[in-house]
């Protein structure tokens, strides 16, 4: 088994929720509570779940772009919730994230060339002066940008094309981990095929590892290797993208399966009833399992005793009572 | 076609500014049927329906050619007034945000209550009560006192019930739905989709379904109309494109969705990009992306009925899908 590259264990980010002159604290929105995860060299991992889950929460963590409330995140053995100053800045490098929207990271005066040069005047060591015009055009090339796109600007480009502008500048730092958040929920199908493709051979060229992030299961089922599942802060099933498809345990994770429309119009019919519902509000989460509101299988204990997470199969774990 | 079309478009073309963002777009919906218009962003779904809907107007736009028949009546050849009394009535639409077409200070229960009274010639207390009973029919919890709430206060899936709730107010025979369940989560999208769904086979209305999912195309759809650069490109069953698509594009679209068997492999991509509809083209708009482009790709194709209700606009397009 290859070494892990990234750990976090009993992450949590807790935001104080403020209100009227005195800013006092009326309440807590737990966006990420209690979520431990592990990444291994060359692996892809996508966490899913819908909209306030956590998901972007976990990713600026992972990216040491939001410091946790509580727990740890060890990337390549060393505790990136605990470096301050010089040492967080060379350990970030190692961890870089993708972001839905790539617009909000790109200077919109500044060319492709200037954006992609942009982090190596921060971080003179990584190539000295004379070589950095070289780097540019080879990370432009990496990504599928021609010396014709160089001297463009980002609104002369499409999203595609900016999706590969912010990749280009995440890989000038040489980064083990990239964190892609919703890389492609923004883009047309055809433009997403181009994009899941550059990620896959970059992977295999330059031996990178994922945390692949997504609000549906469609192309995580491409390109994990294995599969977190997150409901309101916390991972609610996680295992092998096999396991996680095949044999989803968690009745969340079945929900999700049936409600993804699927490509093929002679399935249609066969759908199970859709979840009723919408999930809560973090600032006020659910006793018990936090899903239990919307369980179809839910039964008394559920909304007052947290289920345990039970390992179903090797490396498949599940946090639900029904389990196991 | 076997069955009698409730709205047929045929050739229209809409410019606005200078772009041509509508080149030929034709199509025709049964009663009671679903119409999927398929196609990426840009491709010119939104405005052909805002056409349909006569939400186009100078001088932001400009309708240059084409014909939208509803129940036979042509609804860019008459007067504005007879167009307006049709919309809601007969014709109308579902945003991708329903907060769009909801006017933030009124009550959500107040504006559904507004048709009942402008078309229905309904009193007060009745039209309240008409709105409630629609709210109820969307599935919203506690129709009576939602009534009240303001859009605001509604959440996204909520909303697009509300969003619902005004289209189907005052049953019309056809409902457009743009994109509506684009900006929700999968299992709220499933619970929308549903409740179209299941309201349509109730009303028996017709539904134009805007979409650029191909899972939602498969899900719901009867029919299917592919778009591609302003134009109409195919015309099947849902089955038939997916089984064997007779146009280039319509096949590379299904073959970029990642699906289990191709785990592992590169996906198929569509290379290039869309063209720039402000500059004038003679040829077939998707050339230069196309893997079948013969030299007569420099005309642009017309439209082959293959029968059945069946078309496509493609030279080539016997050598579409046989692999
Ligand atoms: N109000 C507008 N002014 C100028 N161009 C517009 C406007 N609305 C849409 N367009 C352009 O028209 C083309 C078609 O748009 P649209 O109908 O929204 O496509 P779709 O719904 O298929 O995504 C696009 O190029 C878009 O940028
Ligand atoms: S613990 Fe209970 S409520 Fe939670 S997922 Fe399992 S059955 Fe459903
Ligand atoms: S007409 Fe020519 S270029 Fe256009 S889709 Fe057909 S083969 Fe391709
Ligand atoms: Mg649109």
């Amino acid at each position: 088994m290859s070494r892990t590259v990234l750990r976090v264990t009993d992450l949590v980010k807790h935001f104080p929720m403020r209100k009227g002159p005195l800013r006092r604290t009326v309440g807590v929105l737990k966006a990420v509570d209690g979520v431990s995860l592990e990444l291994r060299a060359g692996e892809t991992l996508g966490v899913v779940g819908e909209s306030g889950c956590g998901k972007s929460t976990l990713a600026r963590m992972l990216t040491a772009h939001e410091r946790p409330t509580s727990g740890e995140v060890d990337l390549l053995g060393r505790p990136l919730h605990k470096l301050r100053g010089a040492e967080l800045r060379r350990a970030r490098r190692r961890v870089q994230l993708i972001f839905q929207d790539p617009s909000g990271s790109l200077n919109p005066r500044m060319t492709v060339a200037a954006s992609v040069r942009e982090p190596f005047d921060v971080n003179p060591d990584l190539a000295p002066r004379g070589e950095r015009d070289r780097r540019v055009r080879e990370l432009l090339e990496l990504v599928g940008l021609g010396p014709g796109h160089a001297g463009r600007y980002p609104h002369q480009l499409s999203g595609g094309q900016r999706q590969r502008v912010g990749i280009a500048r995440a890989l000038a730092l040489r980064p083990e981990v990239l964190v892609c958040d919703e890389p492609v929920s923004a883009l047309d199908v055809s433009v997403q095929a181009q994009i899941v493709n550059l990620l896959e051979r970059l992977r295999a060229e330059l031996g990178l590892a994922y945390v692949f992030i997504a609000h549906d299961l469609g192309v995580v089922s491409h390109l994990a290797d294995r599969v977190a599942v997150m409901y309101l802060g916390r991972v609610v099933e996680t295992g092998p993208q096999e396991r996680v498809y095949g044999h989803a345990a968690h009745p969340y994770t079945q929900a999700l399966h049936a409600a993804a429309p699927l490509p093929d119009p002679a399935l249609r019919g066969d759908r199970e009833a859709p979840l009723e519902g919408e999930p809560p509000s973090p600032l006020d989460p659910p006793g018990g399992c936090s899903f239990h509101p919307r369980c179809p299988l839910a039964r008394d204990t559920c909304a007052t005793v947290p289920p345990p997470q039970v390992e179903v199969a090797p490396g498949h774990q599940v946090s639900c009572h029904l389990a196991g | 076609m076997p069955e009698s079309p409730v709205l047929t478009v045929s050739d229209l073309h809409v410019r606005l500014g200078s772009t041509h963002v509508v080149n030929g777009a034709g199509f025709s919906l049964a009663a009671g049927r679903t119409l999927a218009l398929l196609g990426e962003s840009g491709s010119g779904k939104s405005v052909t329906a805002r056409t349909i809907m006569g939400l186009i107007r100078p001088p932001h736009g400009r309708v240059t050619a084409g014909t939208v028949l509803l129940h036979g009546q042509d609804l860019l050849a008459m007067p504005e007034e007879r167009r307006r009394a049709l919309r809601s009535t007969t014709i109308s639409m579902v945003f991708q945000d329903a907060l769009s077409a909801l006017n933030p200070v009124l009550s959500v229960g107040y504006q559904i209550a507004e048709l009942f009274r402008a078309h229905r010639g309904m009193s007060r207390a009745e039209a309240r009560r008409a709105a409630v009973d629609v709210l109820g029919q969307v599935r919203i919890p506690a129709a009576a006192r939602r009534a009240g709430d303001y859009p605001h206060q509604f959440s996204g899936g909520m909303r697009q019930r509300v969003g619902i709730a005004l289209a189907i107010a005052l049953r019309p025979d056809v409902i457009i739905a743009d994109e509506p369940t684009t900006a929700l989560d999968v299992t709220v999208q499933a619970q929308i989709l549903r409740l179209l769904g299941d309201i349509q086979r109730e009303h028996g209305t017709a539904l134009l379904l805007i979409t650029h999912d191909m899972g939602v195309v498969a899900d719901m759809a009867d029919r299917v109309a592919v778009m591609y650069a302003g134009r109409v490109v195919e015309q099947a069953t849902a089955a038939e494109v997916f089984a064997r698509p007779r146009h280039p594009y319509s096949e590379a679209l299904l073959g970029a969705i990642p699906r289990p068997h191709l785990r592992g492999r590169e996906l198929a991509v569509i290379s290039g990009a869309p063209p720039d509809l402000s500059v004038p083209d003679e040829g077939c708009r998707f050339r230069t992306r196309c893997r079948y482009r013969i030299e007569d790709c420099e005309r642009n194709p017309p439209e082959h009925d293959l029968g059945g209700g069946r078309s496509t606009a493609c030279h080539e397009w016997e050598k579409v899908g046989s692999a």
